[in-house]
């Protein structure tokens, strides 16, 4: 076969620029740290690699979520706290008004306490998260619990609904955030709260001086109590499947970026191997080339 | 009669003749061994006529004598079949070569993986409805909402435009490639009437020649074509006048296949038009007819592939202007369709239907045929610019509404989880047991993108590895070696050296002769 100069420059040059593509694929690895910059680089690994991002990306939003539950429900908590301490001290005075010693002026007094304990609950079950108000079912724009004095006495009235909050704590998967109903043991039909009701019927017979009352109203406080303390128990265990779920999430998301690091990210040992091997090869040809272009029979002759 | 002397230097000086005539050969090889087209050439060196000379006083001596040496032709070496070869591969080669550039430019659309493509986009969005559960009544949460859904919009459009934008350049190219085509004609026309005229004159026209050769290279390389040559029957023998016939493959009007000779020395010219109509290139015939061109391969080809709307495949921007269409109206269609049902926050607040994306032309105006929906044509619903009407409420009862109602905000945010499958129209159905995702769509696609450019880059190394071994035969057999051309020379130079001192050698003797008689 005839081999002429010209074949020998093209076939150099086209070797060579082979030798440069892969040359700059394996640099842009390098340079990049991903294995893949575009889809065709490997079309199953990036379509692994944008999945398992969007999967990230949504769990992080779901932390996001599971946060910001957690810091609802600790709001919640702290308030049913303070509703316990509240309805202590009501029992405490309770106690004193049932003991049948007290003048009328102390009973009074009593009262009085009752009726600011009432006002400080009304604080407490008006709290908000954010600019949410969190014991008013989805009526969150406004305190849902109104405190009412006139000559007929004390009322709280109700006007929130009874709907309940959800949050997505992970896909598919809902979680009731809010506890005004059972809390405040809201009475549907009268839009009013068990809780307030109580209190105010404490407020009412110790205003009346009546110790016998008094005495056989503390069980019906001891209800109440335990009532709340049973809804905190119940909050606090969504606080901690909270806690858990989070913990699981997080520990699968380390998961899933070492996934997305073992097939995106670039193994620079091979990568330099691979490169220095195409190098050798790049610099081989260059060589080899210089050498057989450069001479013709010409440099022969004299 | 004997060879005398006088009859010997003729011999010298025919020496001395075809050797400067195989040397000018070799300067012209030497000298044109970098041009494109080129074919080395060959001076034919024959021995000149013999002298039989039957005659009474013949001499009587061995045989007959040689009158010395004669260049009966200067050709040139070339391979047609190899010549046909290449560019049935080439034309091949420019069509995957103009497909992998299209696709390559469809790929920078959908560059993923990336943090600000479509994907993270549509991430960000259903995120946003993700804080709207939490928040549906606080007003900067509804304002990124809205955000997110104008990004996400534009980013439809925005790829959207692009890939018309890869389509308008297909366009331009067409056109590029129809002119030159046009002028490649012409100018294989012109050599054509050339080469037959020296071709009568009894030469050979070897560079016009190799000049048109190069020209039909060039135009293989548009389109496929079918090459010919004339003949013509002179006293009853055929001979090859020299001139070509260039046919084209065209459909007729029936839509079936027919090749048309759009070169063709008995007839005028034709010429190719383009039309612009979805990448059609007619040709008119001499008679002034139109025919459809119908290559198969080529760079006209590969641009028609790549960018007309009829049977797109996934190397095409049709089929992937097909696929945002067909997301961008599933989308805003199932989103909306959700969102309607849902109450807004309006005072008071209103289930009225309002939808959350809507289409609107170039004018402004809203699309309400849902056949016309086009990612092209997405936006945002403008009442939703009042962050008020996102509908993040459900009740069936509006009475009942408040503001922290967020169960439609639920329901969309699990839109991003949900599946869907396409029907037998091609749009996405809400289908529990569907095996997409707005997500695994896009990722879909985006793999099919990266599928289609891995091919058409592993297409074209394949072709040009093909046409490369092709030319080096070419090559091997038609180009110009500077080693041989030099070894060539330096023969002829000898060959000439030598003749000169023959002829010096047959003048001494002559000298001898006269000068002996003198004396």
């Amino acid at each position: 076969m005839r081999i002429t100069n010209k074949m020998l420059q093209s076939n150099f040059m086209q070797n060579l620029d082979r030798n440069k593509f892969y040359l700059e694929k394996i640099h842009n690895r390098i340079a990049s740290g991903k294995m893949v910059n575009r889809p065709s680089d490997d079309p199953v690994v990036v379509s692994r690699v944008m999945s398992i991002r969007s999967t990230l990306e949504e769990m992080e939003q779901f932390d996001k979520n599971m946060r910001d539950a957690g810091s609802w429900l600790e709001v919640s908590e702290n308030s049913l706290s303070n509703l316990t301490d509240v309805l202590q001290r009501a029992r405490e005075l309770a106690v004193y008004g049932a003991g049948g010693t007290l003048t009328t002026e102390a009973m009074e007094g009593l009262a009085d306490e009752v009726e600011q304990l009432i006002e400080e609950s009304i604080q407490t079950a008006n709290s908000a998260y954010g600019d949410a108000y969190i014991f008013g079912g989805t009526f969150t724009t406004h305190p849902p619990f109104i405190f009412n004095k006139d000559d007929g006495g004390i009322s709280v009235e109700y006007r929130g609904d009874f709907k309940d909050i959800n949050y997505e704590v992970s896909p598919g998967v809902q979680m009731t955030i809010n506890a005004s109903k059972s809390a405040w043991q809201l009475n549907e039909g009268e839009m009013k709260s068990e809780v307030f009701e109580t209190l105010i019927e404490l407020e009412q017979l110790l205003r009346n001086g009546d110790a016998e009352a008094a005495s056989n109203f503390l069980s019906n406080i001891d209800d109440k109590i335990d009532h709340v303390l049973s809804e905190r128990a119940s909050l606090g265990a969504k606080s901690n499947r909270m806690d858990t779920a989070l913990e699981r999430s997080l520990d699968s998301q380390v998961e899933f970026s070492k996934i997305l690091s073992r097939i995106e990210d670039t193994d620079y040992a091979r990568a330099m191997i691979d490169f220095s091997v195409q190098e050798a090869a790049y610099h081989a040809a260059i060589k080899s080339g210089s050498q057989i272009l450069q001479p013709t029979l010409l440099d022969f002759l004299r | 009669m004997s060879s005398g002397i006088f009859f010997g230097i003729n011999i010298g000086l025919k020496a001395l003749r075809a050797q400067q005539t195989a040397i000018s050969v070799t300067g012209h090889n030497i000298a044109n061994a970098n041009t494109p087209g080129y074919s080395r050439q060959v001076a034919n060196m024959h021995t000149g006529f013999a002298l039989p000379v039957p005659s009474n006083n013949r001499w009587a001596g061995a045989g007959q004598i040689g009158t010395g040496v004669e260049i009966s032709e200067v050709k040139r070496i070339r391979d047609q079949f190899i010549d046909w070869q290449i560019r049935a591969e080439d034309g091949k080669l420019s069509e995957w070569e103009t497909r992998h550039d299209t696709i390559s430019q469809i790929e920078t659309v959908f560059l993923e993986p990336s943090d600000t493509g479509l994907s993270s986009l549509m991430g960000e969005f259903w995120d946003s409805w993700q804080e709207l559960i939490k928040y549906p009544e606080i007003s900067p949460v509804r304002t990124t909402v809205k955000d997110t859904g104008k990004a996400l919009a534009e980013a439809f459009r925005h790829s959207y435009e692009r890939l018309e934008n890869i389509e308008e350049g297909l366009d331009r190219q067409m056109e590029i490639a129809v002119d030159e085509a046009n002028a490649l004609l012409r100018q294989i026309g012109s050599l054509n009437e050339q080469i037959k005229f020296i071709k009568t004159g009894g030469d050979n026209p070897n560079d016009l020649m190799d000049k048109r050769d190069l020209l039909v290279d060039n135009l293989a390389e548009l389109m496929d074509t079918e090459v010919n040559h004339v003949f013509a029957t002179v006293a009853g023998k055929t001979i090859a006048t020299g001139e070509i016939t260039v046919a084209v493959k065209t459909t007729d009007t029936n839509g079936d296949p027919a090749i048309v000779n759009i070169i063709d020395p008995s007839l005028d010219s034709g010429h190719l038009e383009f039309g612009r109509d979805d990448l059609d290139v007619t040709l008119v015939d001499s008679e002034n007819e139109s025919h459809t061109l119908a290559a198969k391969t080529g760079e006209v080809f590969g641009i028609q592939k790549a960018g007309n709307d009829t049977n797109p495949d996934s190397t095409s921007v049709a089929y992937y202007k097909n696929k945002l269409d067909t997301f961008a109206e599933g989308m805003s269609r199932i989103l909306n369709e959700i969102h309607a049902s849902g109450i807004n926050l309006k005072d008071p607040p209103d289930n009225t239907g309002i939808d959350f994306f809507a289409f609107k032309d170039e004018e402004g105006n809203i699309i309400t045929d849902p056949d016309n929906y086009s990612a092209k044509h997405l936006y945002i619903n403008p009442q939703i610019e009042d962050v008020g009407f996102i509908a993040a409420g459900y009740v069936d009862d509006v009475d009942d509404f408040n503001p922290g109602n967020r169960e439609n905000a639920l329901l969309i945010a699990q839109l991003r989880n949900a599946r869907f499958s396409l029907d037998g129209d091609g749009k996405l159905q809400s289908n529990t047991m569907g095996d997409l995702k707005f997500e695994t769509f896009y990722q879909n696609f985006v793999s099919e993108v990266g599928v289609a450019t891995k091919e058409a880059e592993r297409m074209v190394q394949n072709q040009s590895t093909l046409v490369n071994q092709l030319s080096n035969r070419k090559e091997s057999v038609a180009g110009v070696s500077i080693d041989e051309e030099t070894a060539n020379m330096i023969s002829y130079q000898r060959a000439f050296q030598a003749a000169s001192r023959y002829i010096q050698v047959l003048d001494e003797l002559a000298a001898t002769v006269v000068n002996g008689l003198k004396a």
